[in-house]
């Protein structure tokens, strides 16, 4: 949840650090006054590559993922348009027309509104719940999926220890899996 | 006299030192951590043999009927068809009917028809079944080609489809597909694969996915079906236990799901 309050205490750790913050997430269902604020805080803050955080807002998976087929859908419209408007006498190269007119999977991935940020390597899940929830089931393929007994408002810097030092025990397993992907 | 290059020396020197003995107590803290896991796999160990003697009274009785699809994870590598037939046998005496079987690399679904002739308890889950109590095991094989690949095909389908209608335009804020689009333009992409007797593995959503591999991570499952699938690790595949498997199940009965299923 999202209210104007956030918003000031967020923009004003942002005026005293150099974080850049990102929204992730249909921000066409905030409202105007939210949404304006909200990208006004990104462009302050583009800039800073140190440290990145990255809100998700109005965010599921399963909507990304439909999100990110229309947009693949509209831009290979266009493309496929004006390759048609512009291109007329190319019609005997048929098989290389399909390829191009086809949407593959990073074209997908693109269009997220996760792609401004990479896989995540760990997915932490606090209150006892061993589920996602619709929450990045499609970038947490090759991610340790934790999940803490502790309820968010108690979580602190050594449940983070532990969850750090659960993954580094199996950080070769990790690289090895992210490595065949490629 | 010059005492600069002693100092960079000097401080060099203390600074590889330091790295070496943060190094040590790194390690040292490792070691300390494999020893708690170990302790901690001999308590489960001996938890999961209480529990397969049935000496444990609150595992005794399973409301198995929650659990109407179950999906395994496989780690790839540690693929042994022997410990697979082994755990569908458990899981058929336990009564669960309609499970996945998944592994990234698609080794389950190559000892597809291996695995049936083995284990004659099951048989092959087709696209429009119904998860209705049936006398045999249904099961379904699916890898990571079912999962981001088959959202790729499932884009193409429908971007093929309505760039045909027409209704794609170029005004952002309208939405042209929705869920149950997307969700048909899968099964259609499921029912591609079946001429090459391969279910496509758009099946239903299971309620719980059991992971057997060194790390707590699905690996790819399709993502589209595990919205709110109860997540469970089980450690690697060759130390499986029966007991471990009562646990899980247990541990999911008594889950309260916060959605109206």
């Amino acid at each position: 949840m999202v209210s104007t309050e956030c918003m000031t205490v967020l923009a004003k750790i942002a005026k005293h650090h150099p974080i850049k913050v990102n929204f992730a997430g249909n921000l066409e269902l905030l409202n105007a006054e939210l949404r304006d604020e909200a990208r006004k805080l990104m462009g302050a803050t583009a800039e800073y590559s140190k440290f990145i955080v990255t809100i998700c807002v109005c965010y599921c998976c399963t909507d990304d993922i439909i999100h990110s087929v229309e947009e693949s859908s509209r831009k290979k419209h266009y493309y496929h348009s004006y390759i048609e408007d512009s291109h007329d006498d190319d019609k005997d190269d048929d098989d290389k027309d399909d390829e191009r007119h086809m949407i593959k999977l990073v074209d997908i991935e693109k269009n997220m509104y996760m792609a401004v940020t990479p896989d995540p390597d760990i997915l932490i899940r606090t209150g006892d719940k061993h589920r996602l929830s619709n929450f990045l089931q499609w970038q947490t393929c090759h991610s340790l999926l934790a999940s803490l007994s502790t309820d968010w408002p108690e979580i602190g810097v050594w449940h983070l220890v532990k969850v750090v030092l659960d993954f580094q025990q199996n950080y070769d397993y990790f690289v090895r899996k992210r490595l065949q992907r490629l | 006299m010059d005492f600069a290059k002693p100092k960079r020396m000097l401080y060099y020197w203390i600074h590889q030192i330091v790295n070496i003995l943060l190094r040590l107590m790194w390690h040292l803290l490792h070691v300390t951590i494999h020893l708690c896991y170990f302790a901690i796999n001999i308590a489960n160990a001996l938890e999961s043999h209480l529990i397969s003697k049935g000496l444990l009274r609150r595992y005794k009785s399973l409301h198995i009927s929650k659990l109407q699809y179950l999906a395994i994870v496989i780690e790839s590598e540690d693929c042994r068809t022997s410990n697979v037939i082994e755990l569908l046998q458990w899981l058929a005496d336990l009564g669960v009917k309609h499970v996945c079987l998944y592994d990234k690399e698609g080794i389950l679904k190559k000892s597809k028809d291996f695995i049936l002739e083995k284990f004659d308890g099951a048989t092959l889950f087709q696209e429009n079944d119904v998860l209705l109590d049936q006398p045999l095991m249904t099961l379904e094989f699916a890898s990571f080609s079912d999962g981001k690949e088959a959202v790729a095909k499932a884009a193409n389908v429908l971007f093929m489809k309505y760039l045909k209608s027409g209704s794609i335009s170029s005004y952002q804020g309208e939405q042209i597909f929705t869920e149950s689009q997307m969700g048909e333009a899968l099964k259609t992409v499921g029912l591609c694969y079946l001429s090459d007797l391969l279910v496509g593995g758009n099946g239903p959503e299971p309620d719980l996915l059991l992971v057997y591999g060194p790390a707590r991570c699905h690996l790819g499952f399709p993502a589209w079906r595990i919205r709110y699938t109860e997540i469970q690790h089980m450690g690697p595949l060759k130390s499986m236990k029966y007991g471990s498997l009562i646990k899980a199940i247990y541990k999911f009965t008594m889950v309260q799901q916060n959605y109206g299923k």
